[in-house]
């Protein structure tokens, strides 16, 4: 008996049928399916995570290798996980449908038939388009993926370490990742209302926000209103009604009783002989006593220390899609329209890149943050049509989720938003990077070179758009060194 | 009808005509000099003396040394700006929010600027909250200490000085407003003697134009506080620091334990000063102006409470100054004392006696011998309203009050005996500061048990 269930786990999947006859993967090691040669699409309905390893990274890895929205072998399909993962999922909870002991649970039979009754009522299309990945198109899949999930409504509901505290929906969860600011996203949301894919159901909540970054997690500090600083401690004040002395608490306890340090009396009732009109605050760090401590507010992730009233209230609304929208998000139609210029990172075309930049100078959220160009140009001595320069932008848009990207008459285009403290670093990190992909790729694709033709910088407060894209249009020859030296 | 009201005017012509012939009388034949002391004595004897003889030659005394006191004034106001001690002004009271702004106004243009503003709000029931916490947010005002009940004057401004962190305590009332080198000047006598630890403001009217009442008072507050302390300063037996402007050293303050519950407690803490050893001294030049009140009403009962508390503290509670050779004794304190007491309550029932004696004495000569009274008084009047112009800093605007002089023997020898009398009588037998909503019952009651 211990033999027969030990066989199983020493292949990494094997395939199943539960009682429906729905074809069950069953994972049992790390694998990645879309790397498996063995296996195709049609060969299972459904996936069961048969693994649970403590350590967080590896569970995050398996699911996902597994994700209904971005593997191409696993899309929309049900993903249940053994029950002994249930804890150590975290973020990565949210794609997968359900934990059960075992691949034949009720649970799991019914949900997959769900899931496949929404599939075929919306009509959906199941596959994953092989094309380039773009933000919009990774928009579209979690759409995507909620509708055959039958969830139709944003249900904005608070998500543990999520940055911005409500989940637009399927914008908040992508793996981990926080690729859109709120501006983005409230753009988004409404470029949706505007195509009448979604309709305003209901309002949740207005969110205070960080006025810097946009982040909702904040940390609330009573403190000092001098010198801010939160080692304050709050005391009672006493009043002697004998001798009208008045006081801390701390300055009449004598022995365990209470004696008045004015007229030595002991205060043996209160509302007779003292009562207690006011507490106080003490500083203990600058020494400064108050009456009213003030509130500072510190943001967990750019550190920037404001008042509350400096906040930005963000509206929180439910929205809920429309029969238009499920349409066109079932059958991919609405991959083209909700491209939007407003949507930072993904590939674009060139007449969104040069959108973005205009439209990054009203974003007031970017004030501490600048545009960072990299503008390269490639050659290639072969046919053009068998260039694979998606690979290359695929492979730099994996390391780098928050970069946009376009092409033009030979020539590529990097944009980055980089906040202004770490610029100098980061940028070169970047181009670092860029230029070790660009290398790898030259060496698999012969023939095709690559050179950085010029990098820019675009400060909101300091520079005109204008000027930026007049420069980007302006023919550059390569120059000789790079202007920024690589560190 | 027309002849009768031609009678009537008639009868009162008759009747002034009458006045001026006996008034004539008076001076030509029936009044000599023995018969005027005789019939005026508590005016020649008890009154022009120390109210006008006096005071006119301690002013002259105190004009006449201007510049030596002037020279040493100068060396410790010199002293005061190298030290620089950080002052606290403490404003107590109670729905006071609304003089707030203007204070720290009126603060914001003086000469000393080393202070720090304490504003104590004693559980008030209207906007003052708001008011001051917006004031304290905007950096106005550095500490507003707000309790929930109501304490009394005492605690609040004890509350204040809890939290004071100033080398001097300077304590104001809410609606008064300085001068701009008021500050400066109610600090320099601590650097002329080590001994001060009080110091006095001199407190004048700010509406002495809006009514009759107000000018009134305004001569009185001339004639008491201006004149009156300066004499009694210049003698070394200066018993008020007041309420409304007044400045302390605070460790002085603070060992001999701050104020106690009122009515009167500016009279209390300057007598517990004194009783300390410490001096008390007031100062002329520093200018705090305060609205009074409008009403006569109101007046009344403000008056009736200052009187009261001549009673409670002078007499009942501290006592021991009385006694020279006591625990307490000192001469100096026995004597501010005991002048105080001697005219303000003593010979206030002397002149009681003295009207009713008149009365039945000269019942048929009593409008003659009133008349004359008045004519004298205004005289008198007249000299004591000259040494306030000789002194004060501002005789232009001031001048201009002469023309309620003749009223002013009416609002001080009549109106103002009465209400001492009253409320001197109601305490000395009835303890009636006790009942008075000035101060929240809770502690009165205590008060009296402790017979403070």
């Amino acid at each position: 008996m211990k033999k027969k269930t030990q066989e199983p786990q020493e292949r990494r999947y094997h395939i199943v049928s539960n009682k429906l006859g729905r074809r069950i993967l069953m994972i049992n090691n790390l694998v990645q399916i879309d790397q498996e040669p063995d296996i195709k699409a049609d060969d299972f309905d459904a996936i069961f995570i048969n693994i649970a390893h403590r350590a967080y990274e590896e569970n995050r890895l398996i699911i996902r290798w597994t994700s209904p929205i971005r593997t191409q072998k696993c899309y929309l399909k049900p993903l249940f996980a053994t029950t002994a993962l249930e804890e150590f999922m975290h973020f990565a909870a949210y794609l997968i449908d359900g934990f059960c002991s075992s691949p034949f649970d009720d649970k799991f039979t019914d949900y997959i038939e769900t899931v496949y009754n929404n599939i075929n009522k919306f009509r959906m299309r199941t596959e994953l388009s092989q094309s380039l990945s773009s933000t919009a198109k990774n928009l579209a899949n979690m759409v995507k993926f909620d509708i055959s999930r039958g969830r139709l409504t944003y249900t904005n509901t608070t998500i543990r370490g999520y940055a911005k505290g409500y989940s637009a929906v399927f914008l908040a969860w992508y793996d981990n990742q926080e690729t859109l600011y709120h501006e983005e996203r409230s753009k988004f949301n409404l470029k949706m209302l505007e195509l009448g894919f979604s309709e305003k159901i209901r309002m949740i909540d207005r969110v205070h926000t960080c006025p810097e970054c946009g982040d909702s997690h904040l940390l609330f500090v009573e403190c000092c209103p001098k010198c801010k600083s939160s080692n304050i401690k709050q005391e009672a004040i006493l009043h002697h009604f004998r001798c009208a002395n008045i006081s801390p608490e701390s300055t009449y306890q004598w022995d365990g009783e209470l004696r008045c340090p004015k007229c030595k009396k002991l205060l043996r009732h209160v509302g007779v002989d003292y009562d207690r009109p006011a507490t106080v605050y003490t500083c203990y760090d600058c020494g400064n006593n108050f009456m009213r401590s003030s509130m500072r507010v510190q943001c967990t992730n750019c550190g920037t220390s404001t008042t509350p009233d400096a906040l930005i209230a963000v509206d929180v609304l439910e929205y809920k899609l429309t029969s238009d929208g499920l349409r066109a998000f079932a059958t991919d139609e609405a991959l083209l329209q909700i491209e939007s210029k407003d949507i930072f990172s993904g590939h674009c075309t060139y007449e969104d890149f040069k959108n973005t930049i205009m439209s990054f100078s009203d974003m007031p959220s970017y004030r501490t943050h600048q545009l960072f160009i990299l503008r390269y140009r490639y050659t290639y001595d072969g046919n053009d049509e068998n260039l694979r320069l998606m690979d290359i932008m695929r492979s730099i848009l994996s390391q780098l989720l928050t970069f946009k990207i376009t092409t033009r008459e030979k020539e590529i285009l990097f944009m980055a938003v980089v906040p202004k403290a770490i610029a100098k670093t980061e940028n070169s990190r970047f181009e670092q990077l860029i230029n070790r992909l660009f290398d790898e790729f030259s060496v698999r694709e012969t023939g095709f070179t690559v050179e950085l033709l010029k990098t820019y910088t675009f400060d909101n407060e300091e520079d005109k758009p204008d000027d930026l894209i007049k420069q980007l249009e302006e023919r550059v020859e390569a120059e000789p060194e790079v202007t920024e030296p690589l560190t | 009808m027309l002849y009768r009201i031609l009678d009537i005017l008639k009868d009162i012509l008759y009747w002034l005509f009458d006045i001026f012939r006996d008034i004539g009388a008076c001076f030509t034949r029936n009044i000599g000099i023995t018969e005027l002391l005789n019939i005026y004595w508590f005016m020649f004897l008890i009154e022009m003396p120390r109210y006008y003889l006096f005071d006119g030659i301690i002013i002259l005394y105190h004009k006449l040394t201007f510049k030596k006191r002037d020279r040493i004034k100068n060396v410790a106001k010199r002293m005061l700006h190298i030290e620089n001690p950080l002052v606290t002004i403490l404003v107590p009271g109670k729905n006071e929010g609304k003089h707030i702004y203007k204070l720290c106004m009126s603060l914001a243009e003086q000469t000393y600027r080393n202070y720090e503003i304490i504003v104590v709000d004693d559980g008030s029931d209207d906007d003052t909250y708001l008011i001051c916490s917006d004031l304290e947010k905007n950096g106005l005002i550095d500490k507003f200490l707000s309790s929930r009940e109501r304490g009394g004057k005492a605690s609040a401004a004890n509350f204040g000085l809890y939290y004071a962190k100033g080398k001097y305590i300077i304590h104001l009332d809410a609606d008064s407003s300085l001068d701009r080198d008021a500050i400066e000047n109610i600090l320099i006598p601590f650097y002329l003697d080590e001994e001060v630890k009080g110091v006095g403001g001199c407190v004048k009217v700010r509406n002495y134009n809006d009514n009759i009442c107000t000018s009134l008072q305004a001569i009185e507050y001339l004639k008491t506080i201006m004149v009156g302390r300066t004499v009694t300063s210049t003698l070394g037996i200066y018993h008020i620091i007041s309420g409304a402007f007044g400045a302390f050293d605070t460790a002085a303050l603070r060992s001999v334990g701050a104020w106690d519950i009122g009515p009167g407690l500016d009279g209390d803490v300057t007598q517990k000063l004194r009783k300390a050893g410490y001096k008390v001294e007031f100062a002329t030049d520093a200018i705090c102006l305060t609205n009074v009140p409008t009403k006569w009403r109101a007046l009344f009962k403000q008056r009736l409470r200052w009187s009261r508390s001549l009673i409670r503290f002078r007499v009942r509670k501290h006592r021991d100054i009385l006694l020279i050779t006591g625990k307490n004794g000192n001469f100096l304190n026995f004597v501010s004392n005991a002048e105080n007491i001697l005219y303000d309550c003593v010979f206030n029932y002397m002149w009681l006696f003295y009207i009713l004696g008149l009365l039945f004495q000269y019942t048929d000569r009593l409008l003659e011998i009133l008349t004359v009274g008045w004519l004298i008084r205004l005289a008198l009047a007249n000299i004591g309203f000259l040494i306030l112009i000789v002194l004060t800093e501002r005789p232009r605007e001031e001048w201009k009050l002469i023309r309620f002089l003749p009223l002013t023997i009416f609002y001080t020898g009549y109106f103002m005996r009465i209400i001492r009398l009253i409320g001197h009588t109601s305490e000395l037998f009835f303890f009636k500061s006790y009942e008075d909503t000035w101060n929240p019952q809770k502690t009165s009651v205590y008060a009296r048990v402790e017979g403070q």
